[in-house]
This record gives structure tokens, sequence and C-alpha cells, in this order.
């Protein structure tokens, strides 16, 4: 069985933690900052600037594991090893997944906050 | 006791991470403050005070090492504890940070109960230095005051008598001394009383019974008068039994004492009647060195009540000069332990220089004999000289 998009014991225990306002407004910086730094791995990765690409992707994962969105984090942190380890080359489409990943995610926090 | 809620500093680029942390820490009744880089974190730890520093390690520009580097490289920021916020795959960078002088680390994502405890070891830690920092600056503002009342009880200034120069100078080993100085005029512009004394131990303890000797001998010897002791031998003797017997027999069981040379000088004829109560031997110089030592003439002052001290009398011819002194000068010891010696103090001693720059000559050739050693005793000179 495939992971769920969003762990939702981690992110009901966060909703408990934070309150079910803040959480929102949690939810929100992510989907606020998150495309931004999606957006800095490509010219990044043409760039061979291993260090942007490693610290966007480091951020998305960091921010993936507090929301429980295991993909994400797994995804995420793949390429921040790729990057850490100088292989690049090998990042292929994992990009393209990854902006996929995080448009489901998204969607699950929005619903999960309306 | 109210506690104050600590001023904490929250540094993350990361947004989420930066509200996360900023609100699990409001949660636990802390004032937090927060920076998105390294920059601006040091900007902010350099205008206001903070009891504790949650710092991320990957940031853009500068960081995590960067700003920690920077703050214990601060005098001021150093002692502020930080915690690194790290994920579980960075284990090696926060030992790199503990190493480099932070306090711990916090694996990300973090766990409150986790947070909380850490939080709290080190937030103990920094009250407990705060306190120690206060307690230490309030010793120290107290021991300012001491060895400012302390000084007062020096004379402001030294009798100048025609014909005489009389020069004095203390160097404390502490912030105060159990060694003093005193002169004054007895009779107006002819008979002059100076003392030099020692008391045993340094630090607090002798700087009080400093200022009791000192007091008891100024008062029995001015007061000798009133009492009808006139003749100065009777003077010098009178006032050094009294100050003996009182210390002995009201503070005898603190063991205190001092070792006091005590002199009444008639500047008229260089007649001196002096008692020695176990003090280093005064020397008198002439154009050929040393020619005399004035020994001692009793015990010192404060251990047996009742017991006798003889009193002396010899003339300080023109052109001889009195050296006294205490054994911080002629114990002196240098980095190797080596004491500085009467001999080579002695051998410095020439009637020929002004009173003053022999004691600044004797002063710095104690000085370089010193050098990076500890001086561990107060190191008093007495010189007073006859022009020939």
């Amino acid at each position: 069985m495939a992971a769920p998009v969003i762990d939702r014991a981690v992110f009901d225990n966060l909703k408990e933690m934070m309150g079910a306002d803040y959480i929102v407004e949690l939810v929100n910086a992510f989907l606020e900052e998150a495309p931004t730094l999606i957006a800095q791995l490509r010219p990044a990765l043409e760039a061979k600037d291993a260090d942007t690409f490693r610290r966007a992707a480091h951020s998305v994962k960091s921010n993936a594991s507090t929301f429980g969105a295991t993909n994400l984090f797994e995804q995420a942190r793949e390429l921040e090893f790729m990057a850490r380890e100088n292989r690049l080359g090998e990042v292929g489409n994992r990009i393209e997944i990854l902006e996929e990943t995080y448009r489901r995610a998204a969607g699950v926090l929005k619903d999960l906050c309306a | 006791m109210t506690l104050q809620p600590d001023r904490l500093l929250v540094v993350d680029d990361n947004k989420v991470n930066r509200m996360l942390l900023v609100r699990s820490l409001e949660q636990q009744g802390h004032h937090v403050a927060a920076a998105v880089n390294g920059r601006e974190a040091l900007d902010l730890l350099r205008a206001d005070p903070f009891d504790l520093v949650l710092l991320d390690i990957e940031m853009p520009e500068m960081d995590g090492y960067q700003v920690l580097s920077a703050m214990k490289q601060d005098l001021k920021l150093r002692h502020i504890p930080v915690i690194m916020v790290t994920s579980v795959e960075e284990i090696e960078s926060a030992i790199r940070c503990i190493e480099m002088g932070a306090e711990d680390y916090l694996p990300k994502p973090f766990n409150p109960v986790l947070l909380r405890a850490r939080l709290n070891a080190s937030l103990e830690k920094k009250h407990l230095r705060d306190k120690e920092q206060l307690y230490l600056k309030s010793l120290e503002r107290e021991l300012e005051i001491g060895r400012e009342i302390q000084a007062s009880f020096l004379p402001t200034s030294l009798p100048q008598a025609p014909g005489w120069e009389i020069a004095a100078s203390l160097k404390s080993a502490k912030e105060v001394a159990g060694d003093f100085y005193d002169a004054f005029y007895i009779e107006p512009e002819r008979k002059i009383c100076f003392v030099i004394a020692d008391v045993c131990d340094k630090g607090v303890g002798a700087a009080l019974f400093m200022t009791l000797f000192r007091s008891l001998l100024r008062f029995t010897i001015s007061a000798a008068d009133v009492f009808g002791e006139r003749s100065p031998d009777a003077t010098v003797k009178y006032a050094i039994t009294l100050t003996n017997n009182y210390i002995a027999s009201t503070h005898g069981e603190t063991g205190m004492f001092a070792t006091i040379f005590v002199g009444m000088l008639d500047t008229a004829t260089g007649i001196l009647h002096y008692v020695n109560a176990g003090h280093e031997s005064p020397l008198i110089v002439n154009s050929s060195g040393v020619s005399r030592s004035l020994d001692r003439t009793g015990p010192a002052a404060g251990i047996i009540a009742g017991v006798e001290f003889e009193v002396q009398e010899i003339q300080i011819r023109p052109g001889e000069l009195l050296f006294a002194y205490t054994d911080g000068a002629s114990d002196a010891l240098n980095s190797s332990d080596e004491p500085f010696g009467r001999n080579r103090l002695a051998a410095l001693l020439k009637n020929s220089a002004p009173a003053e720059m022999l004691l600044y000559e004797v002063s710095i050739q104690l000085e370089s004999h010193i050098a990076e050693a500890d001086q561990f005793d107060d190191i008093t000179l007495v010189a007073i000289r006859r022009a020939g």
C-alpha cells in the first residue's frame, strides 16, 4: 500500500500542539514558501550550484517532515543527498516528480485546514 | 523571588520552522524574538540582552557555524548559551557545533518535551552564571569601596620640614593592603612622627587591622601630650605600648599582629627616637653606603600584652638618608621564586638621590624583578633624607 500523502498522526499531533488556528497559519506559510524553494532547484541544477540546490531541498524536506508529508520528505531528502555528495548528474526527472508530490501534499493540507 | 521570562532568539531562514519554534517557546512562557539569517541574529544579539539562542545550521549568506563562531569571539555574547537546531541526519554538524562551544542540540522535527528539557537545562546554567556574575560584581564594588576608604587612612600629603625630604610609597598585592605608613607633625615645623608597619597576612582581614593599628598609633601619639607625655622617647613608648596592649588583650584570639617601626624625629637636630617592634631594620645610608641598621627593640605588636618595648635614640646627620621598607620588598619573588633580597635592596640605596627619586628607582627595580610573577605581598617604602 502506498504511503499516505499526509501522515494524519503527525499532522493531528502538530495541530494539537499548535492549536487549530495556528496550524492554518503554518500551512499557509508552507504553501507560500515551498513553491519558491522548489523553483530554486532547476536553475541551481543548471548552474551546477550544489549549495543552493542542497539548501532548497533541505528546507522542503524539513517542512515536509513537520507536516507528515512522507513522500515529499523522502524525495526532498534524496535530492539533498545528491547535492551533498555532488551527484547532481543523477537528478534526472526527480524535480518533476517532487513538484507533483508537492501539489498533491498541498491539496491535502488545504483540505485538512478547510 | 519573581522569575522574569527568559528572552530567547530563534534563528532560522525557514519560515515554518521559525513559526513552529516561536510558538512552542511562547507556549512555554518565554519572550521570543526571531531572526531570518545570521547577520540579523548578530544585530539583534548586539542590540538587546538575550538568555539563549536557538540556531539553525543551514542558512544562506551566514550559516549557523559562522554565527556561533562570531558569538564565541564576542566578549559580550560568548556566554549566551546556543542550542543548535538540526535534522537527525546532521548529527555530525551538531557535534562540530558543540565542539565550537554550542551548549546543546535539538533534533528536527522537534519534540516539545525534549525542547523544554534541553532549554531548561541550558537556561538553568545561564541563570547560575548570571547570578555568579552579579555576586562577583557586588564583591568587586565592595572591595573598591574598601580600597578607597583604606587609601584615606594613608596621609594625603607628607610633612616637608626645611632641610628634609620625606617620601613614601605603598603598592598593595591585593585590592586592600595590610601595610601602611604614616607621617605627621607633632610640633609644627619641627617634630615629625613617622610609622611604617606590616600587619600579618594580606587582604581584607589584614586591611581591617591596618586601620585599627594606624588609628591607635595616631591617636596615642597625638594624645600623649594631653596625658602629660611630652618627651619624644616617652611618647613613642607610650604609643606602642598602648597599641600593643589593646590589640593583644582585646583581639588576642584573632592572632593578628603587626611589625611596626615608629619614630619621632626632631628636624632641628636630626635626633630620632624610635621603637622597632619586630620590623625589618630600617637602614641609615651615608656617602659610603649603608652605615647603620635600626634593629629590633621589641617583639611584633599585638601578640603579648604588657611586653616591654625599648626606645633607641640616634642622630641622622646632614647628608644621611633613612630607608625603611616592609618585607614585601626584600622578599619579592620573581617567576623562578627567587627573592629580591636585602643585600640587593641595600646596594640600591644612594644618599645623593632625592628621596622621591630613590623610591622610584627602587620600585622600578622591584617591578622588573617581579615581572610576570604575582606580587604576593604588599610593598611599602619610606625614605627620609637630611640635606647635606
